[in-house]
């Protein structure tokens, strides 16, 4: 780009006074800062949003204590100490002891690991069962598409109670791996319909069939368009479903068919506490509350990645 | 709620129910009510203790009655619910056979035939209960189509076996009815425990054929002739009773209405008596208990249950073959602190099968036999050691912590798991073996236990009058839940079953039972029992547990 | 429209028959059968005259055929735990205690939602919007047996305004009503609450503020209309698990409703029960999708167009 002096006192330019410095075109079309990507955007905006920073701080704060704290605690969160049955909270037991003298701080956190193991884990593998399904059944279209897709239809039709409880019993639900195969048998479904159904509209949308015009090979077209739109939407739903898996344990805790002992859960937790709710709330309070917790934050976050990942919103 | 928590609950509630009435026994608790109110009601009432203008009561019932007709129900609910509205020939009155549907009976001299005589009662529709109608009951139960549960509660009628599994035809049952009030029963063998284990109830042959399949399953669908009848039930919610004025005992029941509400949860049963919504309640939580202890207008009472809860081997598993680990893992119980953890104090820690509530004929057994597993605890005081001789035998070497047994519970509930760790914790600390614990919804469970397909599993049984059931249970052909299979102890109880004298009997019983504990087939490990509160208006309540009088005792005296 | 209608009609009776396959032979494969749930102390022969009473001795194949047979003939077949209740009268008894419960709650739940839903969006990031939205999300994460046990001590024992348990009455309907309509108010609030944010920012929005409609106008004609039509399929689905009901609350508060008939079905291994009942669900099910693809294709003429072509 060219300088130009500042305007000359009065008397007038002799052409000396120019100097020739040339254009540089190469460099014309550069921005002034470096480009902002999809991911770079959509961080940005996440950053802005600052209840769902929060919540993913606090989030990492939780799952960072359920790692750390029935590591570090003096107790063991399996072992029973009849002397202190029932206990209020104190300086010792922060969060007060259950019926059978264990320590409930070190419990909930050791349920927190338990939850949200199971939380995170079911939504990913919802999403990975979902997306690779979904994916194919797009992909192929056709016979391919219609076949799979009245396969999702049936799995959904069966209601989803009777499924969770009916495989919880028949694979003996003693184990989290059990339990998480019983609440995702059928769970993936209306992911897999979520993801088809993005993957089509994308497809036939304008700046695909572009790309496709101008000549773009199949599988850049997958690696650039499909999949980073598709994607947003998928971590989204990932957000939003691990409450839902929380949950979903939680009442099977309730029913009986949650994680066995010495093992435990949050659900597990509350439930066990709902029996002795009058005389000792504190045992029912502290799992309950971390469950609103975790799922609050996730739906705060949940809410924030919509927002930034989103492009609708963009504004 | 939970499930099995509200389970346990409700099998004690109903434990409460089949002894709701009736006099005498001393129970703590429930010894000084007992007087005044035998006293108020034989003797003209007075002022101060008249009862109510309104008699009605509302109670917890266990369960939904699977279905009212005495040859297809399936459940202890229904079986509590026939006391009520129907009348048993005989009914367990302060322990011992009273007359009730029948005015007396008796044995031949062979002890082979039991003769009834009837007494003059009505169905409340009018009808008269004949003879005929008990037959048609004991026919219908020994009837295939109807695969009757409980059949083999009337074995002792001769070829009731026979023609319940179809070998033979309803006419070969061994049943005489000569006239309208008289009953005939021939017997295989003595029996002399038979009228204190089986109950004979009446059954309407015209109603039952008119109604097919659907006999029994809705309140005008069953007839009644007990001290009540059925008149609403709103299935899985609440059953209605009201006095029957056919009834032949009528004037001597107060009770005008009761309803029997089926609440699952226990912390609504707590809240429901709380607010006076029921009227009485079997309360196993320490901190309710401690509550309604300092409540003026309640009281308690304690009620043994005549349960014992124990631990299972399965004899036939490759571990629990040999009697000296199975010993000790039954002496490494600690039974007093199990007793005292689970059932808050109530229960009494067992070092036998025969709970104490148990006699033969007039002699009680308790008192006339030892706890066998007491004389096993002084012979061998350390269970450890007996674990490795145990270990040595099997070749499994002496480090017990390679050991590693499964131990199955029946229920998935938070408090089933709680004390299931306790259990877990006390071997392992004991024995040094590693224990797993293996929860199953109940129906699995029973399967499980049925089948053989276990190591260790908790179960508890129920006692009657005579030991005779407890023990009979584990002298047939498969051995029992354990599959603990042992010639001699099945020829002394089928002996012990026919012996008259009841000195002999409860000698026979005595070493059968000492047989069984000592092998450790199981581990006994307390005799549950349960704590009832009822409000102060409430009378009539008492604690005999193997009474089948029903509600028709209860009354309520300066109710508001 | 009746040709879409009737081919979906018969498309889903085919559904229907898979998963009724599906769930007999899952049904099957639960270990126990119902009578050793029963009965603790059941002698083997009793036990075989029981089985070959109901036919469980035959195998599995052929208890399949004659299943079907009778499910062809309208016959569900009667209880096992239950002798001789027939399970159509189970559910013609049941469901609409569950329907009563879970239709009001239903119907209050989407009411307040949606009110709250556009009150919240109406007043983006104003405190009415976090107030509607915190309490939405508390709503969404207690779990049904903590409010149900808090609410049932304080107001039938602390407070004793409602009776603890029971069925029958009007009043016995509020507390379980109150429980079960916590979770559809907050989620048709927040479903409601970005369905409207994304209504407001359309064009047409802009054009109506432009022409200067009303305010009032703009909401009820144009915001609401438009806003309301994603919640149909929510409703639909809600509508489908009316008549399952709640296990929770009919366990907690003792109500003869079907969602606790239908796990103490599968916990007794009352397998004609669990069967019919799982037939009667999904045929809901899948009666009530139908029914929101109707409601869509008739309430948005883009759909209709896009299913005529």
């Amino acid at each position: 780009m060219s300088q130009i002096k500042k305007n000359p006192p009065s008397d007038a330019f002799a052409p000396g006074d120019f100097e020739i410095v040339g254009a540089d075109t190469a460099q014309s079309e550069r921005f002034a800062r470096r480009p902002v990507t999809y991911w770079g955007d959509a961080l940005r905006r996440f950053r802005q949003n600052k209840l769902a920073v929060a919540a993913f701080f606090l989030l990492l704060l939780i799952t960072i204590m359920t790692i750390a704290v029935p590591m570090l605690s003096p107790y063991d969160y399996a072992k029973q100490d009849l002397k202190v049955r029932k206990q209020w909270p104190s300086a010792d037991h922060w969060f007060g002891t259950d019926d059978l003298g264990r320590d409930l701080f070190t419990r909930v956190w050791q349920g927190g690991r338990v939850s949200i193991a199971i939380g995170v884990l079911g939504a990913l593998i919802v999403a990975a069962v979902g997306c690779v399904y979904g994916g194919i059944a797009a992909y192929f279209g056709g016979w391919v598409d219609m076949l799979m897709m009245r396969i999702v239809e049936i799995l959904s039709s069966v209601p989803n109670l009777l499924v969770i409880i009916m495989m919880s019993i028949i694979l003996d639900s003693s184990s989290i791996p059990t339990l998480l195969l019983a609440m995702t048998i059928t769970g993936w479904c209306p992911v897999a319909r979520l993801v088809r159904s993005q993957m089509l509209q994308i497809s036939r949308s304008e700046y695909v069939m572009a790309a496709r015009v101008m000549g773009v090979p199949p599988l850049q077209i997958v690696l650039r368009h499909m999949i980073p739109n598709t994607l947003s939407l998928i971590i989204v739903n990932i957000t939003f479903r691990v409450p839902g898996f929380i949950f979903s344990e939680a009442f099977l805790s309730y029913v009986g068919l949650g994680v066995q002992p010495p093992n435990t859960s949050w659900g597990a937790l509350a439930s066990a506490g709902q029996a002795n709710l009058l005389f000792y709330p504190y045992m029912m309070l502290f799992p309950s509350l971390f469950i609103a917790l975790t799922m609050l934050c996730f739906t705060l976050m949940g809410d924030g990645l919509r927002d930034a990942l989103d492009p609708k919103l963009r504004r | 709620m939970k499930r099995a928590f509200a389970l346990l609950l409700s099998l004690l509630m109903l434990c409460s129910l089949l002894t709701a009435c009736g006099g005498g026994n001393e129970t703590a608790g429930g010894d000084e009510k007992e007087q005044e109110t035998q006293g108020s009601q034989t003797d003209t009432p007075d002022n101060t203790n008249a009862p109510d203008e309104v008699q009605t009561l509302s109670i917890l019932y266990s369960a939904e009655p699977s279905v009212l007709d005495v040859a297809r129900f399936l459940g202890i609910a229904d079986r509590s619910l026939f006391y009520n509205v129907l009348e048993p020939l005989v009914r367990i009155e302060n322990g011992v056979p009273a007359a009730a549907g029948a005015e007396s009976w008796s044995f031949s001299d062979d002890d082979l035939t039991l003769t009834f005589t009837l007494r003059d009662n009505c169905w409340s529709d009018g009808q008269p209960v004949t003879s005929e109608d008990y037959a048609t009951a004991l026919r219908r139960q020994a009837d295939p189509k109807n695969a009757f549960a409980f059949a083999s509660d009337y074995y002792a009628i001769v070829n009731f076996e026979a023609v319940s599994t179809g070998e033979m035809d309803a006419d070969a049952l061994g049943i005489e009815t000569p006239d309208d009030k008289t009953l005939v029963l021939h017997l295989t063998a003595p029996t002399p425990a038979l009228l204190s284990s089986s109950e004979f109830f009446p059954c309407r042959a015209d109603v039952a054929e008119a109604c097919g399949d659907t006999f029994g399953t809705e309140a005008d669908k069953t007839p009644c002739c007990g001290p009540f009848v059925l008149t609403e039930w709103t299935h899985n919610s609440a059953l209605k009773l009201e006095k029957n004025e056919k009834y032949w005992n009528a004037d001597n029941i107060l009770l005008q209405s009761a309803t029997l509400n089926i609440i699952p949860d226990s912390n609504a049963q707590l809240a429901s008596f709380e607010n006076g919504s029921l009227d009485y309640l079997t309360v196993s939580d320490a901190d309710y208990v401690k509550k309604f202890q300092g409540r003026d207008d309640m009281s308690e009472m304690l009620i043994p249950s005549a349960r014992t809860q124990m631990v299972v081997f399965n004899c036939k598993d490759d571990v629990f073959q040999n009697a000296k680990i199975r010993q000790a893992f039954s002496l490494a119980i600690d039974r007093e602190m199990l007793a005292e953890v689970i059932s808050n104090g109530t229960a009494t820690p067992a070092y036998s099968l025969i709970p104490a509530e148990c006699s033969v004929g007039s002699l009680n057994f308790r008192e006339n036999a030892d706890e066998p597993l007491l004389a096993l605890k002084a012979q061998h005081s350390d269970a450890k050691a007996l674990l490795q001789e145990g270990m040595k035998e099997l070749g499994l070497g002496e480090d017990t912590s390679k050991l590693t047994v499964s131990f199955a519970w029946g229920a998935t509930t938070a408090t089933a798991r709680t004390y299931a760790e306790l259990y877990q914790q006390m071997w392992q600390d004991a024995l040094g073996c590693v224990v797993e614990l293996e929860f199953n919804d109940s129906s699995t469970h029973m399967s499980n236990v049925n089948q053989g397909n276990y190591q260790m599993a908790i179960t508890s049984w129920g006692a009657n009058i005579e030991p005779q059931f407890q023990l009979s249970r584990w002298a047939n052909k498969k051995g029992g839940q354990s599959q603990w299979q042992n010639a001699d102890y099945n020829s002394l109880v089928s002996r012990a079953n026919q012996t008259v004298d009841e000195k002999e009997r409860l000698e026979l019983y005595a070493q059968a039972e000492e047989m069984i504990v000592t092998d450790a087939a199981f581990a006994p490990v307390y005799f549950a029992a349960q704590r009832r509160f009822y409000y102060n208006y409430l009378q009539g309540l008492t604690g005999n547990t193997f009474d089948t009088m029903g509600l028709s005792g209860l009354y309520t005296v300066g109710r508001e | 429209m009746l040709k879409f209608t009737l081919k979906r009609l018969g498309y889903m009776l085919v559904v229907l028959f898979i998963v009724v396959t599906i769930t007999f032979f899952l049904v099957h494969s639960i270990p126990g059968d119902p009578i050793t749930a029963m009965v603790q102390d059941l002698p083997e022969e009793t036990r075989t005259v029981y089985l070959a009473r109901y036919g469980f001795d035959q195998p599995l194949g052929v208890q399949y055929v004659r299943f079907i047979k009778a499910c062809l003939c309208g016959n569900l077949g009667e209880s096992l735990r239950y002798p001789g209740r027939k399970v159509i009268d189970i559910v013609r008894n049941y469901a609409p205690v569950s329907g009563v419960i879970g239709g009001l709650s239903l119907a209050i739940g989407f009411t307040i939602g949606i009110l709250c839903g556009i009150l919240a969006a109406l007043n983006r990031n104003k405190w009415p919007d976090k107030l509607i939205m915190v309490i939405a999300i508390l709503g969404t994460t207690i779990p049904t047996f903590v409010t149900a046990a808090v609410l049932q001590y304080l107001l039938t024992v602390t407070w004793p305004i409602f009776p603890t348990t029971g069925w029958g009455q009007a009043k016995h309907i509020v507390l379980p009503v109150l429980c079960m309509c916590v979770g559809p108010v907050a989620t048709y609030a927040r479903y409601m609450r970005s369905s409207v944010l994304d209504t407001v920012n359309q064009d047409y929005i802009l054009t109506a503020e432009a022409k200067g409609v009303s305010q009032f106008r703009i909401v009820t004609r144009h915001i609401f209309r438009n806003s309301f039509l994603p919640c149909i399929t929510m409703i639909c689905s809600s509508i489908a698990g009316i008549f399952s009901g709640s296990f929770i609350i009919e366990s907690i508060f003792a109500i003869p409703g079907l969602g606790k008939y239908f796990i103490s079905a599968i916990n007794d291994r009352d397998y004609s029960v669990v069967l019919g009942l799982n037939i009667i669900f999904t045929g809901i099910y899948i009666l009530a999708m139908l029914l929101c693809d109707i409601l869509m294709a008739l309430t948005d003429p883009r759909i209709r167009y896009s299913n005529d072509r």
